[in-house]
């Protein structure tokens, strides 16, 4: 989880633990940079973080990395062109704050059961 | 106003200069005493060595103030910011049903955890979380409706109900948008903007209409809001210039479909802010305004280059003869931005006739707009 919110990371982290997943945290560009690399399950990544943008890192996953780890985007901003932009470089869902964790769940499940 | 840490750095100041003087003045005493010989020279020399101390004193006080002030605040944060997280543990497990939930009353760092626990969940969790806010029963009713009260106070106390979302503290909110201070009715129409439901959304939008706010804030307060519709329709009938830019601007940007023959009525306003704001809303709305031909030419000939760019924009939409021979004529206006937006407009509508106006347009300076903007639609292709 690439997230710069301690609540948002906290009640993700409470939450996927106990859907039985081990979710790791990073909270800005560089160490999700890092990260990145590994064999993850899925990501779920902000856009707005401390060094950079969330959107370049989705493009780094892609482009460069080139792996299809399942993106969960989760961000505070609403426009639909951000959006667009998201699921254009890969994202495969894109909610927003505040979120159901409910659908946060249920997207990841679909995808995870998808990749 | 006073910031934290001002109000003990002001004292101490004070403290400092009365110290000062008191020793300036015990000198003058004691070497006025000397001068006429009433005291001997040990009184003279014992009063300098004190005022040398008292100095002394005085400036490692005033030295060490700041640098012992900023070391507690880091550390205050730093404290702060660990209990703050332990409690958004705590509620976050008590969510889940994985531990029991702290029995109130909570501190207030616990509170602020509750606030931004509100501002990011919704659904079942968000609902529990509303719950527990309303049973911490904060006091921002004594804040709020007390004389005494600071303007931080009231501007944390407006912040809290904003994250917090309760619509019952709308009343609470509402006396704020007649309030002298500018600042108040800000932070109270931006609250008002994330607490009103249902009803409250219409009695916010008549309080704003009475809040005397510029408009770029009203239009930043329509944008806030969950359900602007009924604010951005009360606006356009009942409103000042000011409310109706906003709610033009708000419009368009937030695609309000249903009110785009609302704005329509507005491309004949004399004021020519409103009229560009209701040619801007259509434009975003992909809205065509047919039967509206002589208005709009009309703008087209006006001589404020705003009016004329957007009016211009516009035509694209018209998607007919008429529009692709006034976007012909457009690209030799005199303006760069009414050029240019012809040359875009003409490119939407009919991209064969903005290549026949690069090579052949008359004017030099429409046929290299159109050119241009041939060349930026090939890049991004």
């Amino acid at each position: 989880m690439v997230e710069d919110d301690p609540v948002v990371a906290k009640v993700v982290e409470v939450v996927l633990r106990r859907e039985g997943h081990a979710p790791t945290l990073a909270t800005d560009y560089a160490s999700a940079r890092t990260l990145l690399a590994q064999d993850w399950d899925a990501v779920i990544l902000d856009l707005n973080l401390p060094g950079g943008s969330g959107l370049d890192l989705l493009r780094y996953l892609r482009k460069e990395l080139k792996l299809s780890t399942p993106v969960l985007v989760l961000s505070g901003m609403k426009q639909e062109r951000k959006k667009a932009e998201a699921l254009a470089l890969g994202a495969q869902a894109y909610l927003t704050k505040p979120f159901n964790l409910g659908e946060l769940l249920r997207c990841l499940e679909e995808h995870v059961a998808q990749g | 106003m006073w910031r934290r840490g001002e109000r003990l750095y002001a004292l101490l100041v004070f403290l400092v200069v009365a110290l000062e003087a008191l020793a300036l003045g015990k000198l003058v005493l004691v070497f006025s005493g000397r001068l006429f010989h009433l005291l001997g020279y040990p009184q003279a020399q014992q009063a300098l060595l004190e005022a040398l101390f008292l100095t002394g004193v005085a400036l490692i006080l005033l030295s060490a103030y700041i640098p012992l002030y900023h070391a507690y605040t880091k550390t205050k944060e730093l404290w702060d910011r660990k209990v703050f997280e332990e409690w958004v543990s705590r509620f976050s497990l008590a969510l889940f049903g994985e531990a029991a939930l702290p029995p109130p009353p909570w501190p207030r760092l616990a509170l602020e955890a509750l606030l931004h626990l509100r501002e990011t969940l919704e659904g079942d969790c968000g609902e529990r979380i509303e719950a527990w806010i309303r049973q911490a029963n904060p006091r921002w009713n004594r804040v709020l409706k007390g004389r005494l009260a600071s303007r931080p106070a009231r501007l944390d106390a407006l912040e809290a109900l904003a994250q917090a979302r309760l619509p019952e503290t709308l009343g609470l909110i509402l006396p704020y948008l007649r309030h002298p201070d500018p600042v108040l009715r800000l932070a109270a129409a931006r609250a008002g903007a994330r607490v009103a439901q249902g009803e409250g959304i219409l009695q916010l939008g008549r309080a704003l209409l009475q809040a005397g706010l510029p408009r770029g804030a009203l239009l930043e307060i329509l944008l806030l809001q969950n359900q602007a519709t009924p604010v951005v329709d009360l606006f356009l009938r009942e409103g000042q210039v000011e409310e109706r830019w906003a709610a033009l601007e708000a419009l368009g940007r937030l695609k309000i479909h249903t009110l785009a023959v609302m704005a329509t009525s507005f491309l004949e306003d004399p004021d020519p802010e409103l009229k560009a704001a209701a040619m801007r809303a259509l434009w975003r709305l992909g809205y065509a305004p047919e039967g509206y031909e002589d208005v709009l030419l009309v703008s087209l000939k006006d001589a404020r280059e705003f009016l004329r760019a957007h009016a211009t924009r516009l035509l694209a939409l018209l998607k007919n003869d008429f529009a692709r021979r006034i976007l012909w004529e457009m690209l030799s206006d005199p303006s760069f931005y009414v050029r240019r937006a012809a040359a875009e407009a003409l490119g939407t509508l009919d991209p064969e006739t903005l290549r026949e106006a690069a090579q052949v347009y008359p004017d030099p300076y429409g046929r290299a707009m159109a050119a241009q903007v041939l060349q930026e639609a090939s890049w991004k292709s």
